[in-house]
């Protein structure tokens, strides 16, 4: 009766797509299309933390680059 | 009674690997079914076919020699439709920003009028003015996309004047409600560090002193002069601080969630660009159409509300606060302002409708209502209000606040077809919904899972809060590649429409022993109560660990609601488990600023009668407490409480002694109960239990309820022996159905040990025909009962006798696969708890008597019968366990010729072969098996045991119908000395 995400002994993986914006997931579901690992397999915590500390910009990426684009 | 269909989402983390059977044609998927499911709800197990779907029952009838009738999930067509068909909701989008939709119909509407504030108009053209100097004025201190503007203003024109001029300076606002108490704003300002705050004299206040953000009083004379000399031309890229994108946050709402921590959440513009669009051609309306401004800025509906009116002409006319809170000043002010569109939650809702009757206002202008935020109980007085004005629309809109409103259904405009309540209805344009199991896959039509939103409603997420981001805002699997999905945490299923039904919080329905709960569903069965105004039902958790389903209720005016009698007209519509625990009459339900239920402001019910004084003593005592409590409407009673103190009166007396007598088979008069109202008193002046032995706990024969015209129901034990497990289907079965456990020879004093299940089979035989002389006879049993109550069967077959019932729990013959080693008196031990308790720890480790004395102190707590257990009775119990563990596997099934009812312990099923399969030589009608969501061990637990006891009375009530049974219709008594 756990969500798959909450599952605080549960191992899981950190996806990223291209827009940089990272996702918890647990690793026996496949990963989807246009994601891929960015943080192997470990524990829900220290997956958690390798998104707080790698995800600073939560902006698109594409949002980002268009905004530092020369206008 | 709506069906309760079952929770298949509701497994451990790690989803059990689905089971295929293969055969030439086609795969099946078998998904372990835990349904709620009444078995009347055939949909699973008889689906009827639908054009173009692959019809499962004409595959099976294919192979005429497959009876099992598996669970079919998802046929092809179906995840189709699910995944892509029902949410093929691609619409145009428009690439444009807020502000330039905006500006678009100022130029197409200059004089037409935006704001009504009190006696005063402003046109479009004045409100877009008053924006752009306000806006220019912003862009000069740096504000800009990606930058927050917090607005602590009070309502009135200059708070929309500052939403829009925020929105076209290209910054995202931050509401921040001036009544919130202080440290909330203190949290939010810190959180989210806006670079500005725009304010109001009478609300600067609010504003913590040590606020970094500087702010701007709008009502300040000398900034009002400022602003005068701004252009008022509309802002362009070239203005901004940096070109405008879609992409940029235009808005952020703080949400608490379940957690409590409240977090904020920031919304792209396209996503409102979006929903404003898909709202729009939905509603419709323009110039001339007037929408209260009624939502609280802090909520986000507000949004909706407002940027729905001002991009599409329509006038915005906001009322006072004063008037917003009061509903009969507001339905006052809606019919002289002729408003045509509210936005209100729930329960605001229902006041309005009640106010609009109440005080004779037709409201004849009110053209729609959209409900968003919770959950729509259609009330009396709603269905009154709408019943009069057939041109009158309800629109329920559903939407977290992390994607906003994302589906929508707007009401038959015949009242008389409205339901119970109602679905949350179809994704919005560019919306996708996935309801899914605890592995991330579509769950099927009609069956419960977690409700997960992609498309283009999706907040960017979190500020500052990357790692709760990445936990609900995670990869979908559907859809295009690199999309992601917010995890709401709602229980929702699709219906055969391709609607969606709200169904509850997922944490609130985990946490009442294990039972899924729609607390909405009994909302509105009580709502119908005529002494009832308005209803709440909420999960309340008062004591820790304790979770209970408490209703508030408003009476109706004038009128004092007898409890017991409310707890049975909810009682007569759904499962026991969803009867609250306490009714609590309120004079009113506590809202809070977005007018949404005050859940924390909801009294505790009383509870702790059952502390004073000691705990019952027996089953007996045990049960007339409870008996007590229900018809009393309390959470509990103690045994020395008396019933009429505690509200009882003579009407409710006679319902309890008419409970008693179908409960517990006894018969009490009203005098007696008059003579002896309490508990304690009671119990031993009924007259079943005089003359009882409590060892007659251990007899073969266990009279669980002796009384009823109908065969009586034969549940045989499992491997320890005993059979007090199966008292809990009193409940399920009607209290026509006489009840007998079957126990193991030998537990009240020494017996030699059946040397096989046949023999077990004949001696049980002779015991049931002291009660029963005669078929039709309905067995069944758990675990090694199961085995046994194959053996009975077809024992009585070969006799002669009819056998109408075959039911067996997790059980299949071994055919000489090996069975357990040998067990000790502590396994036996922690087999007897796991029955009562399954929380209980295990009592190896400890010295034999402790254990016993633990074991025995804990059934004495349950009130439970077995608390006479000794350590000779411990000892005889670990000689039965070890021998009949030993028989199994040397048993051989004879065939038993008719069909058998099997309950799987669908929790623990391992291995790729279906276990079923082992009883197809040994029955020649079909084996009709039902999935079960919890282990072996545990199938006898109340939830369980409720799934279980719902399919076995739908089966019984068949059986007695089409059962030719020649004996006369009599009681059948105990007649064992």
């Amino acid at each position: 009766m756990i969500n798959p995400f909450e599952d605080a002994d549960g191992t899981y993986v950190v996806l990223v797509n291209d827009d940089g914006q990272y996702s918890l997931w647990p690793t026996y579901v496949d990963t989807p299309d246009g994601w891929t690992v960015a943080h192997p397999a470990d524990t829900r915590q220290s997956c958690l933390d390798f998104v707080d500390r790698h995800w600073t910009d939560m902006r698109p990426r594409s949002l980002a680059e268009s905004m530092n684009a020369p206008q | 009674m709506n069906p309760t269909v079952g929770a298949a989402w509701q497994r451990d983390a790690a989803p059990r690997p689905r089971v295929r059977v293969v055969d030439e044609e086609r795969e099946y998927s078998v998904v372990r079914q835990s349904g709620n499911e009444p078995a009347e709800d055939r949909r699973w197990l008889n689906p009827k076919p639908r054009t173009g779907e692959e019809a499962r029952p004409e595959a099976m009838a294919a192979k005429p020699e497959i009876s099992i009738r598996w669970i079919d999930v998802l046929a092809p067509g179906e995840r189709r439709r699910l995944v892509e068909e029902w949410n093929a909701t691609g619409a145009p989008v428009y690439d444009a920003c807020l502000p330039d939709l905006f500006e678009a119909q100022v130029r197409a509407t200059p004089e037409a009028t935006a704001v009504v504030w009190d006696a005063t108009e402003v046109s479009y053209a004045e409100l877009n003015g008053r924006a752009n100097r306000l806006a220019h004025h912003l862009i000069g201190f740096g504000v800009g996309p990606e930058r927050l503007v917090g607005l602590t203003l009070p309502r009135g024109i200059d708070l929309i004047v500052a939403i829009v001029a925020v929105l076209k300076a290209g910054a995202a606002y931050l509401p921040v409600d001036p009544e919130y108490p202080p440290a909330r704003i203190g949290l939010m300002l810190g959180d989210t560090d806006p670079m500005l705050l725009l304010t109001h004299s009478h609300t600067v206040g609010c504003i913590p002193p040590d606020t970094a953000a500087p702010t701007v009083v709008l009502d300040d004379t000398h900034i009002a002069a400022r602003l005068a000399q701004f252009p008022d031309t509309d802002p362009t890229d070239a203005d901004r601080t940096t070109p405008l994108r879609p992409q940029h946050p235009t808005y952020m709402i703080y949400t608490s969630g379940s957690t409590g921590v409240p977090k904020g959440v920031m919304m792209p513009g396209d996503a409102v660009v979006n929903l404003l669009d898909w709202h729009h051609r939905v509603v419709g309306g323009g110039v001339g159409t007037r929408t209260a401004q009624f939502t609280a800025i802090s909520f986000d509906v507000s949004v909706q509300e407002v940027l729905s009116a001002l991009l599409f002409g329509k006038t915005l006319v906001i009322p006072a606060d004063e008037t917003r809170r009061n509903a009969e000043k507001l339905v006052h002010w809606m019919q002289r302002h002729r408003i045509n569109e509210l936005f209100a939650p729930n329960l605001l809702v229902e006041a309005v409708c009640e106010a609009a009757l109440e005080q004779g206002c037709a409201l004849t202008d009110l053209r729609d209502i959209a409900q968003g935020g919770e959950a729509l109980t259609l009330s009396r007085q709603v269905r009154d209000f709408f019943g009069r004005e057939p041109g009158r629309r309800l629109h329920n809109h559903y939407g977290p606040s992390e994607t906003h409103v994302v589906t929508a259904y707007t009401l038959p405009s015949d009242v008389s077809r409205w339901e119970l309540s109602a679905p949350i209805g179809r994704p919005i344009a560019n919306a996708r919904m996935y309801v899914l199991d605890a592995g991330l896959r579509p769950v099927p039509i009609g069956v419960a899972g977690e409700l997960y939103i992609a498309g283009a409603g999706l907040a960017r997420g979190y500020l500052r809060r990357p790692a709760l981001t990445a936990q609900r805002f995670v990869a979908c699997p559907f859809g295009p590649p690199g999309a992601r999905m917010y995890r709401t945490g709602d229980v929702v299923r699709w219906n055969h429409e391709g609607q969606l039904e709200f169904l509850g919080r997922a944490d609130d329905q985990v946490k009442i022993r294990g039972f899924r709960i729609e607390p909405g569903e009994v909302t509105a069965v009580l709502g119908r109560h005529p002494q009832v105004s308005q209803a709440a039902v909420v999960v309340r958790e008062d004591r820790p660990g304790d979770k209970r389903l408490v209703a508030y209720l408003v009476p109706e005016q004038r009128s004092a609601p007898d409890l017991g009698e409310l707890r049975e007209f909810v009682a007569s519509s759904m499962p026991d488990y969803m009867v609250p625990s306490a009714f609590v009459p309120v004079a009113g339900l506590p809202l809070t600023p977005n007018g949404k239920l005050d859940r924390r402001a909801l009294p505790a019910p009383r509870y702790g009668a059952a502390e004073a004084g000691r705990p019952p003593r027996d089953r007996r005592e045990a049960s007339l407490a409870q008996l007590f409590a229900e018809v009393l409407g309390l959470p509990s009673v103690g045994v020395e409480e008396d019933f009429f103190s505690l509200g009882g009166h003579s009407l409710s007396a006679t319902r309890l002694t008419t409970r008693i007598r179908t409960t517990m088979g006894v018969d009490v008069s009203l005098p007696t109960l008059f003579e002896y109202p309490t508990v304690a008193d009671l119990a031993p002046r009924l007259d079943m239990d005089d003359t009882r032995n409590p060892l007659d706990a251990l007899d073969v024969l266990v009279p669980l309820r002796t009384t009823g015209v109908l065969p009586p129901l034969f549940c045989i034990h499992p491997a320890i022996g005993l059979s007090w497990c199966y008292s809990g289907l009193l409940q399920h079965l009607g209290p026509g159905r006489p009840l007998y456990g079957i126990q193991a020879t030998g537990l009240a004093q020494p017996e030699p040990l059946p040397t096989s299940i046949e023999e077990i089979a004949a001696t049980y035989i002779a015991h049931m025909r002291k009660v029963q002389p005669a078929g039709p006879y309905h067995v069944l049993g758990w675990s090694f009962g199961g085995l046994v109550a194959h053996a009975v069967a077809t024992r009585l077959q070969r006799e002669g006798e009819q056998v109408a019932l075959l039911a067996v729990l997790d059980a299949y013959p071994l055919d000489g696969d090996s069975a357990e080693s040998i067990l000790d008196e502590w396994d036996a031990i922690d087999f007897i708890i796991a029955v009562v308790d399954g929380a209980a720890p295990s009592v190896k480790g400890l010295p034999l008597a402790s254990a016993i004395a633990q074991t025995m102190e804990l059934f004495r707590r349950q009130g439970s019968p077995l608390a006479i257990l000794e350590e000779h009775h411990i000892g005889a119990i670990t000689g039965i366990l070890n021998n009949n563990v030993r028989l199994m596997p040397e048993f051989v099934p004879d065939l038993f010729h008719g069909d058998m009812l099997l309950f799987t312990a669908a929790a623990d099923m391992a291995g790729d072969v279906p276990r079923p399969e082992k009883w197809r030589n040994h029955v020649d009608g079909a084996i009709d098996v039902h999935p079960i969501d919890s282990q072996h061990r545990e199938l006898t637990r109340p939830a369980p045991l409720a799934q279980i006891g719902a399919v076995l009375a739908a089966r019984l009530q068949a059986s007695a119908m089409t059962t030719d049974s020649t004996q006369p219709l009599a009681a059948y008594r105990h007649s064992e000395s």
